[in-house]
């Protein structure tokens, strides 16, 4: 069992080999033989005292105390002078945090608009990755409807062993009359029944359903603007065009992210599928059957199955999983593409350092790495909510929104990683100040057995920076030249 | 370091109370009452200035009496002049070391 006089004496001893850990290792062995043989003189000195153990020990403690400072003072008379001079100049912490700003700022504005917050939200629909959208192949563009009414109702006729549910949505536009008012021309969404129920989409405020008629969901700014948020008129009846309907409930922004922009949805009952003409062309979302054959697909596959007219069709398919990692997707390919773009832009190379151990420090080194690291790692966060934010800001279809992703994701990367480079390549690696002074060196008719180009010089007296103008075999890339403290009375702030 | 050189009215006491015999760290802190956060340092750097040197007792008289041995500090000759030097200085310090000097006496 430890007691508390066992306690108090390792206690001291341990202090000391904890300080002994801060002094330089080659001094570390005789600093704690003196502070351990001390402190059993210390002891000594306190047992012929007639305190407590407590106040015994407290002044042990306190003796072992000192063992720290002196051990810290050893350690920064090893540390050379320059190490705790340098620091980050102004210009490159204000560079970080101008990209720091960037980034804050492109994020907020991702959440502040709602078709941007929209798309970097995760699908919300249920089983997402067996929903499917099915088109005909060779429509390239999928916001168009171009599905037939009559080739689900065909599929829907037959046994299933891929899909075992179908719904459809075919665009039209209609004005709404509520009570003795019309509203403008709305973009509306003519679907089956189970549109919504195959989603997993449960709309906001919603009331019981009537099968007898139809029933007409509105988006939150229809709800707001035409209907006032009248929350008494959710049940009435309403005329969308010559038709009857229920008013059903509202459907959020986050809740729609198939292919078209919709003010409202008409949700035709069972019993009248029929409404719904034959040669009405639109999109059709199907439920695939969970099971190993089938999950074999993938996300993406061309699938055959046979037309109305009896011939075999080919039909693309894509899950609807797929369609949400769409910018995800686009923003690493777009990245990708500018990295290998670079080299077209800029020279890689970010110069020659000669390693001068005894002029700068691994830390100093390191911290010029990580400055680099630090750009190109804020960058990515900048060039996503950027993109995002420059393609999804105004209401375009979805397809148009994604070229304008593309082009700025591309832009704002491959503009923002030579941007990096070329900054790098302008900066003192000891002090990481922007290089100033341009002077233009030798000729170019005279460039034989010498060189022409720019000297830049670090404001500090760390160094000189040339720069070729033509590289040559014996002169390729930009090379620093340190400065010996010899130079240091020139610079007003020197090292 | 010449003579000539300044010290700090801590490093003066230091000088002063191993001149009078204390040499070693705990007798320093015992005879000045300085902390041995103050005394261990300011002793290094003196030694690294040349005012004193160190030396290590001999494992067998420390093992011949039962205890650890000890590093004990001595004066060396610019730790001498320097020490007169900081007696002009620091009168009322040389004053202190001689009286309790002469009460040990």
């Amino acid at each position: 069992m430890i007691t508390a006089q066992t306690l108090f004496g390792i206690l001291p001893r341990a202090m000391l080999r904890c300080a002994s850990v801060l002094v330089p290792e080659d001094r570390r062995a005789a600093w704690l033989q003196e502070w351990n043989s001390e402190l059993w003189y210390v002891s000594r000195a306190n047992e012929a005292e007639p305190d407590s153990l407590y106040e015994k020990e407290r002044r042990a403690a306190e003796f072992c105390l000192g063992a720290f400072q002196d051990a810290w003072i050893l350690r920064r008379e090893r540390e050379p002078s320059s190490r705790l001079v340098i620091r980050p100049s102004r210009s490159a912490v204000r560079c970080a945090a101008t990209l720091f700003l960037l980034v804050a700022v492109s994020f907020t504005c991702s959440l502040l608009l709602p078709n941007v917050r929209a798309t970097m939200r995760p699908l919300s629909y249920q089983d997402s990755r067996h929903l499917v959208l099915i088109s005909p192949s060779g429509t390239s563009v999928r916001e168009e409807p171009s599905m037939p009414m009559r080739q689900m109702r065909l599929w829907q006729g037959r046994a299933q062993h891929v899909f075992s549910e179908f719904a459809f949505y075919q665009p039209v536009t209609k004005p709404i009359r509520i009570a003795t008012t019309y509203t403008p021309e709305l973009r509306i969404a003519r679907a089956t029944a189970n549109l919504f129920s195959l989603l997993g989409v449960h709309a906001a405020y919603a009331t019981g359903r009537d099968e007898t008629m139809p029933t007409l969901l509105v988006s939150e700014a229809v709800w707001r603007q035409q209907f006032h948020g009248d929350l008494r008129l959710l049940g009435s009846t309403v005329e969308v065009g010559l038709r009857k309907a229920r008013l059903g409930g509202v459907i959020t922004k986050e809740q729609w992210r198939l292919p078209g922009a919709f003010d409202a949805w008409l949700l035709e009952p069972e019993s009248s599928a029929a409404a719904i003409s034959s040669s009405a062309r639109g999109f059709v979302i199907g439920h695939l059957i969970p099971s190993d054959p089938n999950s074999g697909f993938g996300e993406e596959w061309r699938m055959y199955a046979p037309q109305p007219d009896g011939r075999l069709g080919s039909f693309e398919c894509a899950t609807l999983s797929s369609v949400d990692h769409v910018p995800a997707g686009i923003y690493i390919f777009t990245v990708l593409l500018a990295l290998l773009a670079l080299p077209a832009t800029t020279s890689l190379p970010l110069g020659e350092y000669p390693v001068q151990r005894n002029r700068i420090s691994s830390s100093l080194r390191l911290r010029r790495w990580m400055f680099l690291g630090a750009k190109f790692v804020l960058l990515l966060p900048l060039i996503y909510c950027g993109s995002l934010d420059l393609a999804y800001a105004f209401v375009v279809a979805p397809a148009t929104a994604q070229y304008i992703q593309i082009v700025t994701s591309f832009l704002i990367g491959l503009f923002g990683f030579r941007w990096i480079l070329k900054d790098q390549r302008k900066r003192c690696p000891v002090c990481l100040c922007t290089l100033s002074n341009p002077a233009r060196v030798g000729e170019p008719s005279r460039s034989f057995l010498g060189w022409d180009g720019t000297e830049l010089i670090c404001s500090e007296g760390h160094g000189l920076l040339h720069v070729p103008e033509l590289p040559t075999s014996w002169f390729a890339t930009q090379r620093w030249l340190y400065l010996d403290p010899s130079w240091n009375s020139v610079f007003l702030r020197s090292f | 370091m010449t003579g000539e050189a300044r010290l700090s009215h801590t490093a003066a006491m230091i000088l002063h109370s191993i001149h009078a015999g204390s040499i070693y760290g705990f007798s320093v802190m015992e005879t000045t009452g300085l902390p041995s956060g103050t005394v261990y340092p300011a002793m290094r750097r003196l030694e690294r200035d040349g005012f004193i040197r160190s030396e290590w007792e001999k494992q067998s008289i420390a093992d011949k009496e039962l205890r650890p041995p000890r590093k004990y500090y001595h004066l060396t000759k610019a730790g001498l002049a320097t020490l007169d030097s900081s007696q002009k200085r620091y009168p009322l310090l040389a004053k202190l070391f001689a009286s309790s000097e002469k009460e040990r006496v």
